[in-house]
């Protein structure tokens, strides 16, 4: 009888993630010219594990048997069209010398330069946001339309329609399997990391539908942010601040909602169920980003996030900190989220009423009129001053503008408790 | 102790849909499965047989026929376990559970004469 430890087993999102590695590592191969052709290898691969292990259980390093089974598919189809493109059987003599490296089996590896060309192509300047994510998750993190359909609230059709123009695109621009030239690499990676936060932000901030999937989408954009941090291109001071801010942000995942699915505000929060090693991972990254002197707006946002993470309670948090960060963090990035989140702590440190001032200075702004938070944000503040008529007035018309059926119950809550 | 053969038809669901995920869980609820049967000392063997390349003899009129390789369908065996069991209703008992049922599959399950 076997003991239970000697039984290989898989890690957790093994293939999706080796499905990204061999993609990417077969594409520049194959030329982006054949990512559906590489697609289907992978596919094939994967599926001729289902066969085989069911039966003769998990091979001892299944990174390894996926790799070699993927490059004896690679070399039938190649010698398949070898008549037809001449590249192909070049790629032949490569594959048959041994001359690829292996994807490795750790999770923790290091980026190879083939995922992180993947990512760059992704997310290519010439695509759009929504489909450079969708790009991404599809080649490097080995999500299949259906799943990010399912991530997006999306139909599956406008899915695959994305990602079809995407690969049109890439191929008529004649697009190169490789790393962007070092002039365009800083700039590129900031794209890469507006992407990776929009995935984060995507799985983040919870609307409808099924939110074990949105978790899954915050935890592949850290992954894919640690790969980015352990690259030796990636290894840049807003990379591990980005990291930082996804860490500390995720750690309180937990504590976010009731078993109703409801919404937690922070200040009510049971912080017991913070991820504590979430927030010392996080915090060792905030520390790494300190190199050099930039001063992203992922450092700001990280080290709101940090004095919110080490705090012992709501009232205790370090709020002139925090108020101080969020002006620096208004001048580089004033987004409607930062400036309701400034006037909060503007009320934390001088008073409901003086945060109140403050937020009345965004009512001129006619897109921030339409904005539920800007509401719900007054509506809280009028209740910590004790005015609950003008508290009741802002949960309703927060409650007219959002359509985010959780959201809806939270104001109802509020506004039942403050009747 | 008896031992059985479960054949499997049609076994897993290979359809180009799935998705990574979904092929590793399903793969997580096969190794679940034979851990278990392994653990109680009831799993004796497994193999994989190749698809696509059976062949069927007969003879006909004192001449032995090759037939085949035949196109996989549902019915087609794809590959076997042999499991022990004490009789017949612990291993359908044990088959019940078997993961090729809830992809759509079929088992055969025979015991083999001692």
């Amino acid at each position: 009888m076997a003991d239970d430890s000697s039984v290989p087993q898989l890690v957790d999102h093994l293939f999706r993630h080796q499905a990204g590695q061999m993609i990417s590592s077969l594409t520049r191969l194959f030329g982006m010219e054949n990512l559906e052709l590489v697609e289907d290898i992978v596919q094939e691969t994967l599926l001729k594990a289902l066969q085989q292990w069911p039966y003769r259980g998990i091979p001892e390093n299944p990174g390894g048997w996926l790799w070699k089974v993927a490059k004896n598919h690679a070399l039938d189809v190649l010698r398949r069209e070898a008549m037809m493109q001449k590249k192909f059987s070049e790629l032949i003599h490569l594959i048959e010398a041994e001359q690829l490296p292996a994807p490795t089996d750790a999770l923790d590896h290091p980026l190879g330069d083939d995922q992180l060309s993947m990512m760059f192509i992704g997310c290519h300047p010439s695509l759009s946001r929504e489909v450079q994510v969708a790009l991404v998750l599809k080649t490097v993190s080995g999500f299949n339309v259906a799943e990010i359909a399912r991530a997006f609230l999306l139909p599956e059709a406008t899915i695959a329609q994305r990602l079809v123009r995407a690969k049109n695109k890439l191929r008529a621009e004649g697009m190169r399997f490789e790393l962007p030239a070092t002039s365009e690499l800083l700039e590129r990676l900031d794209t890469v990391l507006e992407v990776l936060y929009l995935l984060f932000n995507e799985g983040y901030d919870a609307h409808l539908g099924e939110t074990l999937v949105r978790k899954d989408l915050c935890f592949e954009a850290i992954y894919l942010c640690r790969l980015v941090a352990a690259h030796p291109i990636g290894r840049q001071p807003q990379v591990h601040a980005l990291l930082a801010l996804m860490l500390l942000q995720a750690s309180r995942l937990n504590a976010r909602t009731d078993a109703n699915g409801d919404i937690i505000l922070l200040a009510e929060q049971d912080r017991s169920l913070w991820d504590r090693e979430m927030i010392q991972v996080g915090l060792y990254h905030l520390g790494q980003s300190t190199e050099g002197n930039e001063l992203s707006k992922y450092h700001l946002q990280a080290g709101i996030a940090a004095r919110h993470a080490v705090a012992e309670s709501y009232e205790s948090t370090d709020w002139a900190g925090i108020l101080s960060d969020y002006e620096t963090l208004l001048e580089i990035a004033p987004t409607p989220i930062a400036l309701l989140n400034f006037a909060v702590a503007i009320a934390m440190v001088h008073g409901s009423q003086a945060g109140l001032n403050e937020l009345s200075k965004l009512k001129s702004d006619a897109a921030l009129q339409k904005y539920h938070l800007l509401h719900a944000t007054f509506g809280e503040l009028y209740e910590r001053s004790g005015d609950f008529s003008q508290a009741a007035k802002s949960y309703e018309n927060a409650l007219a503008l959002t359509t985010n059926e959780v959201e809806r119950r939270f104001l109802q809550k509020k506004l039942q408790s403050i009747a | 102790m008896s031992q059985f053969m479960l054949f499997i038809r049609g076994g897993s669901d290979t359809s180009e849909h799935l998705s990574a995920e979904q092929i590793q869980e399903a793969i997580e609820r096969y190794r679940a499965w034979a851990q278990k049967l392994r653990a109680q000392g009831k799993l004796e063997s497994a193999e994989k047989l190749k698809d696509n390349e059976g062949r069927m003899l007969s003879m006909k009129n004192g001449q032995v026929l090759v037939d085949g390789p035949f196109a996989e369908t549902k019915e087609t065996i794809g590959g076997y376990f042999i499991i022990n069991a004490e009789n017949l209703d612990e291993a359908i008992e044990v088959t019940k559970e078997c993961p090729s049922l809830s992809e759509g599959g079929m088992v055969e399950l025979r015991e083999i004469e001692s």
